[in-house]
């Protein structure tokens, strides 16, 4: 994961068609594990339409499940955090985040979207410094 | 420890080496046989000292005072010194800002948290009472970061908080007050009461302006609960360093074997 700090508020235009495509294919692999793999064709083919590195945005995206998975184990408002963080790095915004099948920890900030490019909300000294 | 949390005590200790000076571990046998079975002897410069520990033999509860092997190793360094956890990483030269202060710490902490008790409900060892000159109000400090330059004050730091970890066995309802009293209230009351003041390198714990400490403090416990937040978290910090710490061999063969996808 290459967190450019200063891009953090800044999201890739990405068409609409895209933007649709990604929600389904992440809300697919929610639902049903393992689907993930099936939907890489038509991942591939977008990027390349879009000009976007298909390695790359692959590897964000197998990070974002593995902390899916361990978000969904504990409900650690931290790992909700770094979540969103994480979301954002696969191309996400809000609104796409937003309808994803994603139980919000008990104890969230509302803006928690917005306020996921601080490190302030997970407890690290000096997260910004790294990119976090 | 995580994998994560090793990687950060190894660049550390390295980005000290690099720019502050030379570095020595304190621990105990059990220490020193997980840093053998990572192969990072080598990692402090100064050597490792298993002896001040294993052969301490003060009455204090580790359970309620799980930090005391700080303290007893601050006492066996002569001042000046600089304490560091292995959970912090230090950017930067600090030579200067160091060098004019004679208590300087990592970050002042409120009073008003459940961490911080007020004195009646602290446990106190039997006979015990508090000084009449501690002065209650004063701000505690983050002790992850601790620079001494006295050492007569350092010495009248530990021995007050000796006299009150020392017999005092009474288990509190939380294994948290207790040692952030002993560690960092009282560096605060005694430096009060020896009039000189404590200088923190921040003006607070996540304030954006820090361009000089990573500190994992809280976050350690997410990092344990992720493996996939600790890849996230090492590939940043990493990539943060790799190319100050690219001249010590520890840290390149340490990354390829464990970390072999990085570079």
């Amino acid at each position: 994961m290459q967190v450019n700090p200063d891009s953090r508020f800044i999201f890739p235009q990405v068409s609409g068609a895209m933007k649709q495509f990604l929600v389904a294919m992440v809300k697919d692999e929610i639902v049903q594990p393992g689907n993930f793999e099936s939907g890489k064709k038509h991942l591939k083919a977008y990027c390349e339409n879009e000009i976007l590195d298909y390695k790359a945005l692959d590897s964000e995206l197998r990070l974002f499940f593995g902390l899916l998975a361990d978000y969904n184990q504990t409900k650690d408002p931290v790992l909700y955090h770094f979540l969103i963080l994480q979301a954002c790095n696969c191309l996400f915004d809000e609104a796409m985040f937003g309808l994803l099948p994603i139980v919000p920890p008990e104890e969230i900030n509302p803006e928690s979207f917005r306020r996921a490019t601080s490190a302030t909300d997970c407890g690290m000294v000096g997260g910004h410094l790294i990119g976090l | 420890m995580s994998t994560a949390e090793i990687l950060t005590m190894i660049v550390s200790a390295l980005m000290w080496r690099k720019h502050n000076g030379s570095i020595k571990l304190y621990t105990d046998k059990a220490g020193y046989e997980f840093v053998s079975k990572h192969n990072l002897l080598e990692l402090w410069d100064d050597g490792i000292d298993t002896d001040v520990l294993e052969n301490n033999c003060y009455p204090i509860d580790p359970e309620v005072f799980w930090a005391a092997g700080k303290l007893i190793a601050l006492e066996a360094c002569s001042a000046p010194c600089v304490m560091l956890d292995t959970d912090l990483v230090v950017m930067k030269p600090v030579a200067t800002v160091l060098a004019p202060s004679a208590v300087t710490a990592l970050h002042a902490e409120a009073l008003a948290t459940d961490a911080y008790l007020p004195a009646h409900l602290l446990k106190k060892p039997n006979g015990y009472t508090f000084p009449d000159y501690y002065n209650w109000e004063v701000l505690p400090s983050n002790t992850a970061f601790l620079h001494i330059r006295d050492e007569k004050f350092k010495r009248f730091y530990l021995s007050e908080s000796k006299g009150f970890m020392f017999g005092n066995v009474d288990k509190p309802a939380e294994m948290v007050s207790q040692m952030v009293f002993a560690e960092q209230r009282m560096l605060a009351i005694c430096a009060d009461h020896a009039g000189l003041p404590v200088d923190h390198l921040l003006t607070g714990p996540f304030s954006l302006s820090n361009d000089l400490i990573i500190h994992l403090w809280g976050f350690k416990e997410s990092l344990r609960k992720s493996e996939t937040l600790q890849a996230i978290f090492s590939k940043q910090l990493f990539s943060k360093v790799v190319d100050e710490l690219s001249g010590f061999p520890l840290f390149s063969n340490y990354i390829s074997k464990q970390y072999p996808g990085f570079y």
